[in-house]
């Protein structure tokens, strides 16, 4: 990564724009806000982690080209466990995606967290 | 889903008999970007022989046939819009007649002709290239066959 490229992704993380909800990298994350071009409007609701940091970048639809120009980050479709679904390198607004915070032993019975725990 | 802009400097079936750049890419103004992919074959030769190839920095542009939008500078999607790489005699471009100035390789890897060689990255190690910024993917052993070759890039840039 050039100076540039670095010094714009450190400005993210000491920006207004970093809320609790904001995912991190590595976060899983759900598609909270959608462009409403036909088949796009579908993308609420869709599972994501995200990939690296966010850089200030134009993004386009895939469907209609349309241009959004944020705060990018890249992201990769995820099914209900957590498995990489093999697609495209999308890019996503970060401010459109709303962290999913990882279950721990304080959200969930006892009995929850051993049936997550035989499940592996 | 949104993507980033990303597209194909292509160089196909061009006579290369010097070890010299087949490709070279100046990133535009607007931004950096990312290199996703990088491949070098030949069709004119059946015999096994081992070369090499890198991928390297450049300090001075070399002199290069210009790419050409929808011929050899293609967009993944259509519906994306024109590049922002700088296209040029000494910036975006196939087939270099003269060397600029090589900086840093940033990958170089020998190869059988007979297999060609293809270079995939992880997303952790893509190669940027700053904005102005020139790379080139350059044979470093001369070998007289036409080669093909591709370079996929993916432009981190503001509109």
């Amino acid at each position: 990564m050039d100076a540039v490229s670095a010094a714009l992704r450190a400005q993210f993380w000491k920006s207004h724009l970093l809320l609790p909800e904001t995912p991190r990298t590595g976060d899983k994350a759900v598609v909270a806000k959608q462009h409403s071009c036909g088949p796009a409007a579908q993308e609420t609701g869709l599972l994501v982690r995200v990939r690296n940091p966010p850089v200030f970048a134009a993004v386009h639809c895939e469907h209609c080209g349309q241009e959004v120009e944020d705060w990018i980050s890249e992201v990769e479709l995820i099914d209900d466990l957590g498995r990489p679904i093999p697609n495209g390198v999308y890019g996503y607004p970060i401010k459109w995606l709303q962290r999913v915070l990882p279950l721990t032993h304080q959200d969930a019975s006892h009995k929850q967290v051993a049936v997550l725990a035989t499940a592996g | 889903m949104f993507t980033f802009p990303s597209y194909i400097l292509k160089n196909n079936g061009v006579s290369i008999s010097s070890a010299i750049s087949v490709q070279q890419l100046k990133a535009g103004v607007n931004g950096a970007l990312a290199i996703l992919r990088h491949s070098l074959t030949q069709s004119g030769s059946v015999t096994s022989t081992q070369v090499a190839a890198a991928l390297t920095r450049k300090t001075a542009g070399a002199t290069v046939t210009a790419a050409v939008a929808g011929t050899t500078l293609l967009k993944q999607n259509q519906i994306q819009p024109t590049t922002d790489a700088s296209l040029g005699t000494s910036a975006t471009g196939i087939t270099a007649s003269a060397e600029g100035t090589d900086g840093e390789q940033t990958l170089a890897r020998g190869f059988n002709v007979l297999n060609g060689q293809e270079t995939v990255y992880t997303p952790e190690e893509r190669v940027i290239v700053p904005q102005g910024g020139i790379i080139a993917q350059k044979l470093l052993a001369a070998f007289n066959t036409t080669w093909y070759s591709e370079l996929v890039f993916m432009e981190l840039r503001a509109s």
